[in-house]
């Protein structure tokens, strides 16, 4: 069985409030196992919210999930984010509106076979000028699903489907293993470009990086390569991978490569 | 009219120098931990002015800040940048708030605004600093509000970060960067985590 379907829980049409919207929707489900819900906010003009990696600046939503016993939630995917720079300042983020998916599955055998209820809680920074914070509740039943709310569920899915990083196999790009090395300004990560995509790559946007610090400023590619510098939070920080997006034009792939760990102590 | 092969060049001439150093993004690099940091001289909020080097000697902690930011007011709010604060100062520590919000921005409040707000959120500090052009934040690199700098007594940059590690304000086990690395300065002994990724509101410089 599959079909799509929505509860719309928060509403606010003030002018003055940055989320304009947040709503669960069920976009997919498989009986009583493993469904994929996705985070609908629709923001006011002008606002904008965060990426999972928010940048120099700002916070990634934060999503603590609810969940019935016996089911557990993956990790959250996140559609491509703009990037906004305003003096020297680099952030990663969603104007208007922004769809998070994220796969909810059991973590055992089930029993029941009513998909139940999936509710969460989710704390937000939005900024304009100034910046607002907030937190929404909200869920998604399954029994309570009408065939109007699964055409809609389908048409904002589908408004997405072309906003989410994809698989590199797709972009011509051949990436083996990074480089972590020290230059005269600092410690960088160096990620070499191979394939006829390589000189189309536009951008960087790194995941955030465990005990680690990148200055969003200074990504840049040259030679042949895509350079991050950044930051160790301390001399026992190791790098073994680094995780981001690839952008090329208006497309990004999805990358994870891993570093050649050089000590940095030295 | 210009065929798909040499629009596919095109565009990777221009992909290109977009990433090139200093096209993209300034090469302007704030000083690194262990270096020494640059020094200001920033007018107070009773008027008077206060250089770094002033307090040559002594650790000093600087506090990037702007009370229109909701991590900012967050924090003092939930008491804890004011005990940090006070933990601080009773060991001899020197305290500078620092705001870099300009004046043309929402968030830009006058001296008096700022001690009324201030003192009913009960901060403690050495001084409060008025940082308008943002020049003092640029050149330390401050990002956001709040975001911390600790400075050892030999005026070099020893710790430059968030004030710890739970940007939401949701982890009932928060971990304090600030006070581990005051410590670690006091007792003469290494810093072991001098940088951290700082987190809140960016800091509201004038373009």
């Amino acid at each position: 069985m599959l079909f799509s379907t929505a509860l719309f829980v928060a509403v606010s049409n003030s002018e003055e409030k940055p989320l304009r919207k947040v709503e669960l929707l069920l976009l997919e489900s498989h009986k009583a196992s493993i469904m994929t819900v996705g985070l609908h906010i629709q923001l006011a003009p002008s606002w904008h919210l965060y990426w999972i990696n928010p940048g120099d600046a700002g916070l990634a939503p934060e999503i603590t999930w609810n969940l019935p016993p016996g089911y557990e939630a993956g990790p959250l995917r996140f559609p491509t984010p703009e990037k906004f720079v305003h003096s020297d300042i680099v952030a990663y983020g969603f104007k208007s509106e922004v769809l998070i998916l994220c796969e909810i599955r059991p973590s055992g055998p089930l029993t029941a076979t009513e998909m139940p209820t999936i509710a969460c809680q989710l704390d937000w920074m939005a900024c304009q000028e100034s910046c607002i914070t907030g937190r929404e509740a909200i869920k998604v039943s399954p029994a309570t699903q009408t065939p109007a709310d699964l055409k809609r569920s389908r048409k904002i899915l589908s408004r997405f489907a072309r906003r989410f990083p994809k698989p590199l196999d797709t972009a011509r790009i051949s990436l083996k293993e990074a480089g972590f090395v020290k230059s005269r300004n600092g410690w960088q990560v160096e990620i070499p470009l191979m394939g006829k995509g390589g000189g189309l790559v536009s951008d960087f946007y790194p995941y955030s990086i465990e005990n680690f610090v990148v200055a969003h400023n200074r990504i840049a590619r040259s030679g042949g390569k895509v350079i991050i510098p950044l930051e160790p939070s301390g001399p026992s920080a190791v790098l073994v991978r680094i995780d981001g997006l690839l952008i090329l034009g208006d497309d990004a792939y999805e990358v994870s490569i891993p570093v050649k760990s050089i000590d940095h102590s030295s | 009219m210009i065929n798909r092969c040499q629009r596919t060049w095109l565009f990777a001439l221009i992909a290109g120098l977009a990433l090139l150093p200093g096209v993209l993004g300034s090469q302007d690099q704030p000083p690194a931990v262990g270096s020494p940091a640059p020094d200001f001289k920033l007018t107070c909020l009773d008027g008077n002015t206060h250089s770094l080097s002033d307090y040559r000697g002594k650790i000093v902690v600087l506090e990037w800040t702007n009370p229109g930011c909701p991590v900012v007011q967050r924090h003092y709010k939930d008491g804890l940048m004011p005990a940090l604060q006070k933990e601080c100062l009773d060991e001899g520590v020197v305290w500078l708030l620092i705001n870099s919000t300009n004046p043309g921005h929402a968030n830009f409040k006058p001296a008096e605004d700022l001690k009324r707000i201030y003192g009913e959120w009960k901060a403690a500090f050495t001084a409060f600093l008025m940082d308008p052009d943002g020049k003092a934040g640029k050149a330390l690199g401050a990002k956001t509000t709040p975001h911390m700098f600790i400075i050892d007594k030999e005026g070099k940059l020893a710790y430059n970060g968030a004030v710890d590690d739970d940007p939401q304000g949701t982890q009932p086990d928060r971990m304090d960067y600030v006070k581990p690395a005051v410590e670690a300065l006091l007792k003469g002994e290494p810093v072991a985590t001098t940088t951290t990724k700082p987190y809140g509101c960016s800091v509201k410089y004038a373009e």
